[in-house]
């Protein structure tokens, strides 16, 4: 057995079966019995169902989730398994897309608890602080050794629900100064349904909470790119609930952004979105606010994350991503220890900004030199606050 | 011809008075929106307050957690 105590395995991407222009050959379809199969054989080659804490696994849409959820269940029997669908799975191979990403956290060295949050928009503070409490007293009577863990929260949601910000502020306050990382789930760019898992179900509108308590040295963090603003919009007509902005300096939003960058509105892609990201100004810190699509008919924008009107949106120019990144993983292996692993929520848009960049290789030795895996997300979470293109992990150091 | 150096001068200045109106429409637009944020902002949209909220909370912890990391080698 390996003593790492984290374990992950990426599938191969979801294919349909099809036959070769030839007409010689036939190509099977690749689906989730096959990638369930595959990662669940290679974390099995290193550790047993019996000492798993807990499977966390991303997978794309394009598996069917049924299948995803029988045969999951049927590869880890008796294992807490919670995950959520993703826009991108990746770990040390490299990004992917289509995929499957399993991590396990061994009970050699972790305690975790998990949780179902329902009904994201009507979640208040005394279920938050109920919860929170919950899963405190599940680690504490389960593990003698809670008192000298150190502990953290992992959250993942439904990416298309709009309560992120109204969940992790109400969480907030419920936790207190435990670290917190988290992610927001994707469906692949399609922008039509994403789901949590737990306890052997997807679920929409739904949130999935872990508390997880090591004494593995780590630390949570979140890295973005943004280098100078550029300049300032102000949103002069929009619609908070629906997180769409109509006029931007009292132009139409999408006709305005596209001029900007010597556009029109129907060239607008998240291709571009990824590249030229608007973002506000918040206690002297810049955040993105991601775009996640455009409606030519209306001319109007919506955003990945809560906006209001009157906000002062700010287009800022960004630096280079992968400098970033090195450069905050180089300053945390100074700072922690030689790196044993990373779990990560990466912003699908950094996935596209990296890839229109032709860096897949630079990440892939990132990913590499790190030990990194996890997922493209919706959105970010770290200690209650919903981030857009960033890189958001939880950074684990070798003993 | 001069007659007709008028009348371009006055299409001229009809153009600049439309160019004006809609900027200054423009303008409006713009101030009565940060004019809205200001007043009413914080309180009517639950979601951006709760983000803005939730940056200060943010804070707090990162510090905590950065002044008490247990793991630090500085």
């Amino acid at each position: 057995m390996s003593k790492t105590s984290i374990l992950s395995a990426l599938s191969e991407p979801a294919t349909s079966a099809y036959s070769t222009a030839d007409g010689e050959s036939d190509v099977k379809a690749y689906g989730a019995t096959q990638a369930c199969s595959e990662v669940a054989q290679e974390i099995l080659r290193s550790a047993r169902p019996q000492d798993i804490e807990l499977l966390l696994f991303h997978t794309t849409t394009s598996f069917d989730l049924e299948d995803v959820t029988r045969e999951i269940l049927h590869w880890f029997p008796n294992v807490n398994i919670v995950g959520c669908t993703s826009a991108g799975e990746f770990n040390k191979n490299g990004y992917g897309t289509n995929k499957l990403l399993a991590v396990a956290f061994l009970k050699s060295e972790f305690s975790i608890a998990t949780a179902l949050v329902p009904n994201l928009g009507e979640v208040n503070f005394d279920e938050a602080h109920e919860i929170a409490s919950s899963l405190r007293r599940t680690l504490q009577s389960r593990e003698k050794r809670y008192e000298t863990e150190q502990h953290f929260v992992i959250s993942m949601l439904d990416g298309l629900s709009r309560h992120e910000e109204h969940f992790l502020e109400t969480f907030a306050t419920a936790f207190g100064n435990i670290p917190h990382l988290g992610g927001s789930a994707g469906d692949d760019l399609k922008l039509e349904a994403t789901y949590v898992f737990y306890n052997g179900k997807f679920y929409s509108d739904a949130a999935v909470l872990l508390l997880v308590g090591t004494q593995k040295p780590f630390t949570v963090f979140s890295i973005d790119h943004i280098n100078s603003p550029v300049s300032k919009l102000v949103v002069t007509n929009a619609d908070p609930e629906t997180r769409t902005v109509y006029e931007i300096n009292g132009e139409p939003a999408a006709q305005y952004y596209a001029s900007l960058l010597g556009m029109k509105a129907q060239d607008l892609t998240p291709d571009v979105f990824s590249m030229f990201p608007l973002a506000v100004l918040v206690g002297g810190k810049y955040f993105i606010r991601s775009i996640q699509k455009v409606d030519l008919t209306t001319n109007a924008i919506t955003f990945y994350c809560a906006i209001d009107l009157g906000i002062i949106l700010t287009f800022v120019q960004l630096g280079d991503c992968i400098d970033a990144l090195e450069s905050k993983l180089d300053a945390l292996r100074e700072q922690f220890g030689e790196p044993e692993f990373i779990y990560a929520c990466d912003c699908f848009l950094r996935r596209l900004e990296i890839q229109q960049g032709n860096k897949d290789d630079e990440i892939k030795r990132l990913q590499q030199k790190y030990n990194v895996a996890g997922f493209n997300a919706y959105g970010e979470h770290i200690h209650s606050v919903h981030l857009n293109q960033t890189f958001t992990g939880v950074y684990f150091a070798a003993e | 011809m001069q007659q007709s150096d008028h009348s371009d001068e006055i299409e001229l200045l009809k153009k600049e008075l439309a160019f004006q109106k809609s900027e200054n429409e423009k303008l409006e637009k713009i101030n009565a929106a940060l004019m809205y944020r200001m007043e009413e902002g914080g309180f009517n949209h639950h979601s951006y307050r709760a983000f803005e909220h939730s940056v200060q909370l943010s804070e707090k912890v990162s510090q905590k957690t950065e002044n008490y990391s247990p793991y630090s080698k500085n």
